[in-house]
């Protein structure tokens, strides 16, 4: 008897001692199977880098303090009159002898923050596990493959997710658990009957202090050409719902275009300066190779998930009393990654065709028969270039317009003022749009 | 005529002009020329993917044409 008594007392004390710590992750888990309606991730939001436009003239405001004095001392003396010398204010100078367009138009830094959702229903749907408010995604991969080929992934600057840096703050909760085993065993010696009450009594008390702040996530990650696979793992009580925020560099395949600048269209009296002494700097700039501009470039969003069902225990924050079943889920879905006005350079040239397949632009042809179509970064660049060209033409119809040591070409044939007239569209549009 | 045109962005650019069909893939080419060209009564023969001298280690399409 004793020995059963021992026995009983044993196992009621080291069931207590197991119960009462909480370092358990569960009190029991099975797999249950696939469920893909668990959980759902979407593109929030995402942001491209701007595109650098270039100051390409300079005024009285970007001098230097002393400059201006003596910008302004010049003016004053060269425009006696009121008029011309406030005017004489708002003059534009020549940039850098050297300035070449430096926008970069093939590399991209891209923001994408994704948002993970689960399923909250807490009712008991036919077929489907009952939900509770204690469940979590315990793991998540998100990959996101690139739809294009002439669009890749080349660097990876930053991966996080809200709970990356937050600190929650500390909880603390404390636990009775206890038990009374007693057994009455009647005994009978030399005919004196006898009851024998035997008990034991076993009690614990144990606080627990948890941190929440030590709640971290696995953050895991890699990136290929035209993969990026971002994975993270909630360790207990964490569940992975969220937003993540994924900084990347994009790559274009790059094609090659001359653009052109052309300096010194108006002397400092506002009189137009002849063809021959106009200033043109041209410089090859990347642009993507993409034949046919696309309103939108994208990929397919693919979320994995194991979904972690409290299905006994849910009243309770620590999980170590849970009863738990593990769903696995799998989701694809098309996002939307570039819109066009996030990558088609906005270069202007001149000529007809605007809004149409067929356009016509002017060309610079060299002496050499080298011919290369007359681009330019900017719109008032080209409107500049476009004011002059028709002032000049409009003095000398039968001439061939040039400018420094080029022919102007439209077609086959040199430019002159009779083919504007005749093109009642001629004028500066946009040469990708 | 021949006409070797690449296509950037929505917009034809003649690279190149001859008299016979030379042209080849993989062989070199100025890409940044711009020849006068209208793809109106011309006939698209092949395509083929030629290199651009301002970018050699990439393959660039292009369509050859003729009157």
């Amino acid at each position: 008897m004793n020995k059963v008594f021992i026995v009983s007392a044993g196992f009621a004390i080291a069931f207590l001692i197991s119960c009462s710590t909480s370092l358990k992750r569960y009190r029991s888990a099975s797999q249950t199977g696939n469920d893909n309606t668990l959980a759902d991730a979407d593109l929030f939001s995402s942001r491209i880098s701007a595109t650098n436009s270039l100051q390409t003239k300079k005024t009285l405001l970007d001098l230097t303090a002393e400059a201006q004095a003596q910008f302004i001392r010049i003016m004053n003396t060269r425009y006696p009159d009121n008029g011309s010398f406030l005017n004489s204010l708002y003059f534009e100078f020549l940039p850098a002898a050297n300035d070449p367009v430096q926008t970069d138009y093939i590399k991209k830094d891209l923001r994408m923050v994704f948002s993970v959702s689960r399923k909250r229903g807490y009712h008991d749907s036919k077929g489907a596990p009952l939900l509770t408010e204690a469940d979590r995604l315990e793991y998540l991969k998100l990959t996101v493959v690139l739809d294009e080929p002439f669009v890749k992934f080349t660097g990876w600057n930053m991966y996080t997710t809200e709970y990356g840096s937050v600190e929650i703050g500390d909880v603390s909760f404390s636990k009775s658990l206890g038990t009374d085993l007693s057994a009455s065993i009647p005994v009978k010696i030399n005919s004196i009957k006898s009851d024998l009450s035997p008990s034991v009594n076993a009690a614990i008390s144990r606080k627990e202090d948890q941190q929440v702040k030590y709640r971290y996530i696995k953050l895991n990650g890699k990136l290929n050409d035209t993969v990026l696979v971002m994975e993270e793992e909630g360790t207990r009580e964490t569940d992975l719902t969220g937003n993540i925020i994924a900084d990347v560099s994009i790559r274009f395949r790059s094609a090659q275009e001359y653009v052109t600048r052309i300096y010194n269209l108006y002397d400092s009296a506002g009189k137009i300066t002849p063809p021959g002494k106009l200033i043109l700097k041209s410089s090859i700039v990347e642009i993507p190779d993409v034949e046919f501009p696309q309103k939108e470039i994208g990929a397919k969003l693919i979320l994995d998930y194991v979904y972690r069902n409290v299905t006994g225990g849910s009243k309770t924050f620590p999980e170590w009393d849970d009863r738990i079943k593990y769903y696995t889920g799998h989701r694809e879905k098309h996002i939307s990654l570039l819109r066009d006005a996030d990558y088609v350079p906005a270069f202007f040239g001149i000529g007809t065709g605007q809004g149409t397949a067929k356009k016509e632009l002017v060309s610079l042809a060299g002496r050499d028969g080298s011919s290369y179509r007359l681009m330019f970064a900017s719109y008032s660049e080209a409107a500049d270039f476009c004011k002059w060209l028709k002032e000049w033409l409009a003095g000398n119809e039968d001439k061939q317009a040039s400018a420094g040591i080029y022919i102007l070409k439209f077609g086959n044939a040199p430019l002159t003022g009779k083919i504007i007239e005749s093109n009642r569209l001629f004028g500066v549009i946009p040469c990708f749009w | 005529m021949y006409y070797l045109v690449i296509q950037t962005m929505g917009l034809k650019k003649c690279i190149d002009v001859s008299n016979e069909n030379v042209y080849e893939s993989e062989h070199l080419y100025d890409c940044l020329q711009s020849k006068p060209f209208d793809d109106e009564g011309k006939k698209a023969l092949s395509v083929i993917f030629i290199r651009c001298t301002s970018a050699p280690e990439f393959l660039r399409r292009a369509i050859i044409y003729s009157d």
